[in-house]
C-alpha cells in the first residue's frame, strides 16, 4: 500500500511540476480572489457571502474543463512522450499505473475545487461579510450555493472520467479534450432528438442526467421523468462503465510505435 | 515449489518457447525458441525490420504474444508478469524520458517504483554513466547521446538480473560505446547478468557478445558463439585468403579466380587447397611473399545466412 502511495507520487510530480498546471490554478485563483473583490467594489456588500460566490458559480465550468485538461493529459502524454515504455516495464501491473493515474487526476479535481470555491467563498466572506445574520433568505441561500458547488463537483467527477478515458483509449489528448467538450455541447442536442418525455430509453442518456441542478427546481428535474437519487445512480454506472472500458483496453493494449 | 525455484534460478534466464506475433495476417516474430544464460552477452542481430523490437517488446510484456511463452528466471512473462518483469531493466528503441523532468528527477521515478534503490545506488549509478555534472539539469537540454546514457541508468538501477538494451550504442560516441561495451562484458562475467543486447550493427556485435543470434523476417536463422571462435569449425572449411603477390591483378588474370584487394589477391577456397594454389601461383611465375587465413568476420557470416550482398 505504502509502495502504491508512491506511484500516486510519481503522478503527482509529473502534474504539478509542468508550468501550465499553475497557470490553469492561477487562473482559478485570480477569479475567486477578483469577482468578490469587485463586488465589493462597486458598492454591493449587502449581497453577502453567498450572494458573491453565487456570481462566482456563473464560472463554475472553468475549474471542471481545468480538471479534465489534466486528465485528458495524464494516459495520452505518455504515449506521445514515448514514455510509456519505461513507465510499464515496471513491477506493477498496468491496472495499478492505471489506478495511480486516477487518483491523482482525482485529487487534481479536488485542487482545483479549493482553488476556486474554497478561496472564492473565504475571500467572499472577508469582503462582503456574512449579510443579514441568521436571517431565514441567508440560509436558503446558502444551502443553494453548497448544493451547487457539490453538483458542479460530481458533474467535474463525470466529465474528468469521460476525459480520463477517452485519454486512455485513444491515447490522444486533443482528441480527449475535444470529444469532452463536444459531449458536453452535443448533450442538447442529443436529448432533444431522443427527448426523455417522447422516449422511455431517453432517460437514461447521460446528458439527461447530468446538470444536477435542475433538481433545484422541481424534483422530477427538467424533463420531468427523473428524479435526484434516480440521476446519482445512472452516473454512478456510466462513471463505473468509464473506467471499465479504459481499464480494459489500457491493460490489453500492444505497446507499440 | 523449492524445488521449481532452485531449478528455475539455475536454469536460462530467459526461456523463449515458439514464441510468434501474428498482426493482421503478417507473421513479425515466427516461432522463436532460444534460451538466454545467466553470465552472457547475448546479441540480437539482424537487418532494420527483421522482428528484433517486436520480439524485445514482447519479452518486457509490452505487446502480446500471439503464441508460445517467454520465461524470465522461470516466471512467464504473461501470467506472472510483476515477478517476471522484477528482474528485468530494458531500453526500448529510444530511451524515451521525461524531458520536463531532470535526470535525476526521472531516476527518482523509477526509484520509487521499486523497493530496492537508495539514493546512494542512483548516485553512484549517474556517476557511473558519467552524467553527474548535469543530472539536475533538464532532460530536455541533454544530447542524445546522453539521454542514451540516462536511459541506462534507469534500466540499471536496481541491479537486474536480465539486462535488455535495444540498439544501445546509438548516440553514443566511440569512447562511450567503448566504455558500454566493457560494462557490460564486466556485468556479464563478473555479476553473472545476462545480458540481451539487439543491434543491426555486426562489428558492434562481434566486439561485445558472447553469443549471437541471426534473425530475419522474424525467423531465427542461426546462433553462433562469437568470442575465441575462429570461424574454422570443420563443416565451415571453406575461408578466405589472402596471397601476398607482386601483382594482384596479374595473379587473378592467370588463376582465373579470386579478386584483387588492396594489392593482395583474395580468394575464397577449401582450406585444404591452399597449397595447391601457392603452387599454381608460382609455376605461373608469380613469387608469393605471404599467405593469410583472412579470419570469417561475423560480418561475413552474417551476409552469408541472410543471403544479403556484400557491397
Amino acid at each position: 500500500m505504502m509502495n502504491f502511495l508512491k506511484l500516486v507520487h510519481n503522478e503527482n510530480i509529473k502534474i504539478y511540476i509542468r508550468k501550465r498546471t499553475w497557470i490553469l490554478l492561477g487562473i482559478l485563483i485570480v477569479l475567486a480572489i477578483g469577482i468578490p473583490s469587485f463586488i465589493a467594489a462597486q458598492g454591493g456588500g449587502d449581497m453577502g457571502v453567498w450572494g458573491g460566490v453565487g456570481i462566482l458559480m456563473y464560472f463554475n465550468f472553468l475549474p471542471i474543463i481545468f480538471s479534465a485538461v489534466i486528465a485528458a493529459e495524464s494516459v495520452a502524454s505518455e504515449f506521445t512522450g514515448g514514455t510509456i515504455k519505461l513507465l510499464l516495464i515496471r513491477p506493477w501491473s498496468r491496472i495499478k499505473i492505471l489506478a495511480s493515474k486516477f487518483i491523482a487526476v482525482l485529487l487534481f479535481l479536488l485542487a482545483v475545487s479549493v482553488a476556486f470555491f474554497g478561496i472564492g467563498l473565504l475571500v467572499s466572506y472577508v469582503l462582503l461579510g456574512t449579510g443579514v445574520a441568521g436571517s431565514a433568505p441567508t440560509a436558503i441561500q446558502a444551502q443553494g450555493i453548497w448544493l451547487s458547488v457539490i453538483y458542479t463537483m460530481v458533474d467535474g467527477l463525470l466529465y474528468t472520467t469521460i476525459a480520463f478515458a477517452i485519454s486512455a483509449v485513444f491515447r490522444s489528448s486533443m482528441l480527449a479534450l475535444a470529444l469532452t467538450v463536444i459531449f458536453e455541447f452535443m448533450g442538447s442536442v442529443v436529448t432533444s432528438l431522443v427527448s426523455p418525455e417522447k422516449y422511455a430509453i431517453g432517460k437514461y442518456l447521460l446528458f439527461v442526467n447530468m446538470d444536477l441542478d435542475q433538481y433545484t427546481g422541481s424534483p422530477l428535474g427538467r424533463y420531468g421523468v427523473t428524479s435526484l437519487s434516480f440521476s446519482l445512480t445512472v452516473l454512478a454506472v456510466y462513471f463505473v462503465a468509464f473506467l471499465f472500458i479504459a481499464a480494459y483496453v489500457f491493460r490489453k493494449r500492444d505497446v507499440a510505435g | 515449489m523449492n524445488q521449481t525455484d532452485a531449478k528455475s534460478s539455475a536454469g536460462p534466464v530467459v526461456r523463449f518457447r515458439e514464441v510468434s506475433k501474428i498482426i493482421g495476417g503478417k507473421t513479425l516474430v515466427d516461432n522463436l525458441t532460444l534460451d538466454v544464460q545467466p553470465g552472457e552477452v547475448f546479441g540480437f542481430l539482424g537487418p532494420n525490420g527483421a522482428g528484433k523490437t517486436t520480439t524485445i517488446r514482447m519479452l518486457v510484456g509490452l505487446i502480446s504474444m500471439s503464441t508460445g511463452d517467454i520465461q524470465i528466471c522461470g516466471k512467464s512473462i504473461t501470467t506472472d508478469f510483476e515477478n517476471a518483469i522484477e528482474s528485468v531493466g530494458a531500453i526500448v528503441e529510444n530511451p524515451e524520458l521525461y524531458s520536463y523532468m531532470s535526470g535525476y528527477g526521472n531516476l527518482m521515478q523509477y526509484a520509487r517504483m521499486r523497493s530496492n534503490v537508495s539514493k546512494e545506488r542512483i548516485d553512484e549509478v549517474v556517476a557511473f554513466v558519467g552524467l553527474t555534472e548535469r543530472i539536475q539539469d533538464k532532460v530536455r537540454t541533454y544530447s542524445l547521446g546522453m539521454r542514451q546514457r540516462l536511459g541506462v541508468a534507469q534500466a540499471i538501477l536496481h541491479r537486474p538480473k536480465l539486462l535488455i538494451l535495444d540498439e544501445p550504442t546509438n548516440g553514443l560516441d566511440p569512447q562511450g560505446i567503448r566504455e558500454l561495451r566493457d560494462y557490460l562484458r564486466a556485468l556479464a562475467h563478473k555479476e553473472g547478468t545476462a545480458v540481451f543486447v539487439s543491434s543491426h550493427l555486426l562489428t558492434e556485435m562481434e566486439l561485445m557478445c558472447d553469443r549471437v543470434a541471426i534473425i530475419q523476417n522474424g525467423k531465427l536463422i542461426e546462433v553462433q558463439k562469437v568470442q575465441g571462435d575462429t570461424g574454422e569449425g570443420t563443416e565451415k572449411t571453406e575461408v578466405e585468403v589472402e596471397f601476398e603477390v607482386g601483382d594482384a591483378a596479374i595473379a587473378v588474370q592467370k588463376l582465373g579466380a579470386g579478386e584483387a584487394k588492396g594489392g593482395h589477391l583474395v580468394i575464397r577456397i577449401e582450406h585444404s587447397d591452399i597449397a595447391k594454389i601457392n603452387a599454381r601461383l608460382v609455376e605461373a611465375g608469380i613469387p608469393v611473399s605471404g599467405i593469410r587465413v583472412l579470419k570469417r568476420s561475423l560480418e561475413d557470416q552474417f551476409l552469408e545466412v541472410t543471403g544479403g550482398v556484400k557491397s
